[in-house]
């Protein structure tokens, strides 16, 4: 399992990027500084997202490995498990 | 990492930048997570709320005539105990924020107590408050809280306008109190025809006084507010036709981070902002019974704070919040609206308005009736 900077296939973008905080015990509250703002601050944003991603699926990724879990290394385990 | 499976993948915390994403299945199972059958259905309910209100009272002395839930002094407090279950169920159901409520929270001796419960159980707190009776020394107590909004409901007497028996000084100083005490501040700020032409300069007092965000409500019908007199304070058309422009003056303008709630996503629906940018920065419209639920005092889930709780006890959420009935019937207003909402650009977000708003004026089902693409469609249509 590859971050997505280099699968073979491009993944989903996100659905949506939701910002954190608020207070509000009625109503659910949701920002809106970025809808009036230059379309350059969302996509920084968004670029801001993947990369993070990308780092969380990267660390999940030797973790992974890390276990021996790979489908490479189970094959590699096969003979000595039999 | 924390995550929530969904039908449509997960949804994914991340510290830097602090946002929830939701991300497909292709992404999810990158992150390591597995759906199974859950995948099957993409466009399936939520699994449970991300945010949840949680009543912790329904006592409050203040006595505002607007107030949702009807609060009084004789309300009732459920037992500290209680209340950790309450919060247990909700962090092993996965939701993200469980925001503080009453009542007026402030009148709980345990409150920070309750806060620190719902961090270890891997809860973000935040709370809502009047902050009567609040002092620098109980300020300091709070600090488990990820933030606190305290209602401001404007300067020039909009303040005492809308809530009666408290005054602005209290509200001002407890912001003080809050900042100084290192948790991050935020205000309520409740627009009505008489606090809207207030709500620059009270943005710009508050954000002097160190709040970091202002959160904009819709007044609604319900509770004390549910009379007549609810016509005499909501906004006007006109008012209501000037929201997309004050919005963005106070984010170019005021220093602060600007916060709308979902039943202001309507006023929106004439406006040039792009729906699909909405969608993307999760811009939340009805969300009761989907992304929102509360949590009432005496322990039932109700899709919204405005709307009447369901048979579902908070302590089952993890089992019924699919397929309790009263949820799925919210839900099926979402996806059958008719028209002007079925053709409406925002509909994705809006999801009909608020049902609160259209329940008061006869029928649940139908679209918000305050909207103005609603209320131009009908104009047209008679």
């Amino acid at each position: 399992m590859e971050p997505s900077s280099s699968s073979r296939y491009p993944l989903s973008p996100p659905r949506v990027v939701r910002s954190l905080g608020g207070a509000n015990c009625s109503s659910v509250g949701s920002v809106v500084d970025l809808l009036f703002v230059t379309g350059t601050l969302g996509g920084a944003l968004l670029v801001a997202v993947t990369a993070a991603l990308d780092e969380l699926a990267s660390e999940n990724c030797n973790e992974v490995a890390a276990r021996g879990d790979t489908p490479a290394s189970r094959q590699e385990k096969e003979p000595e498990e039999k | 990492m924390k995550a929530r499976l969904e039908p449509f993948g997960a949804w994914v915390k991340l510290q830097e930048p602090p946002v929830l994403v939701a991300v497909e299945q292709d992404r999810a199972r990158q992150l390591g997570l597995d759906g199974g059958a859950l995948w099957s259905d993409p466009d399936g309910p939520p699994t449970a709320p991300l945010e949840v209100h949680l009543a912790v009272n329904s006592r409050c002395g203040v006595g505002c005539e607007g107030c949702y839930l009807d609060a009084t002094p004789q309300g009732v407090e459920p037992p500290f105990q209680e209340l950790v279950a309450r919060l247990e169920e909700l962090a092993a159901a996965g939701v993200f924020t469980v925001a503080f409520g009453g009542g007026e929270p402030l009148l709980r001796r345990d409150l920070g107590e309750l806060a620190r419960e719902a961090r270890r159980l891997g809860l973000t707190p935040v709370m809502t408050t009047s902050a009567t009776g609040l002092t620098a020394a109980r300020a300091r107590e709070l600090t488990a809280f990820a933030q606190v909004n305290v209602s401001h409901d404007g300067v020039e007497g909009g303040h005492e306008w809308v809530r009666g028996g408290a005054s602005v000084q209290s509200a001002e100083r407890a912001i003080g109190w809050l900042v100084e005490a290192g948790i991050k501040v935020g205000v309520n700020l409740v627009l009505t025809r008489h606090t809207f032409q207030r709500v620059e300069a009270t943005a710009n007092r508050v954000a002097f006084l160190g709040a970091r965000e202002i959160q904009l409500l819709r007044y609604k019908p319900a509770g004390r507010a549910a009379s007549a007199s609810y016509l005499d304070r909501k906004l006007t058309p006109d008012q209501i036709a000037q929201v997309p422009t004050l919005l963005e003056r106070l984010v170019t303008s005021s220093g602060l981070s600007v916060r709308i709630d979902c039943a202001m996503v309507p006023w929106l629906s004439m406006s040039s902002i792009d729906p699909v940018a909405m969608e993307l920065l999760g811009v939340f419209g009805c969300e009761a019974g989907r992304h929102l639920a509360a949590s009432t005092v005496e322990g039932q889930v109700a899709p919204c704070s405005f709307l009447k709780a369901t048979e579902l006890p908070t302590r089952s959420l993890q089992g019924g919040y699919r397929s309790d009935p009263g949820l799925v019937r919210l839900r099926c207003r979402h996806e059958s609206l008719p028209e002007p909402c079925a053709s409406c650009p925002l509909r994705r977000v809006c999801r009909g308005g608020c049902e609160a708003v259209a329940s008061w004026y006869g029928d649940s089902m139908l679209p918000d009736p305050e909207c103005p693409r609603v209320v131009a469609w009908r104009e047209v249509a008679s």
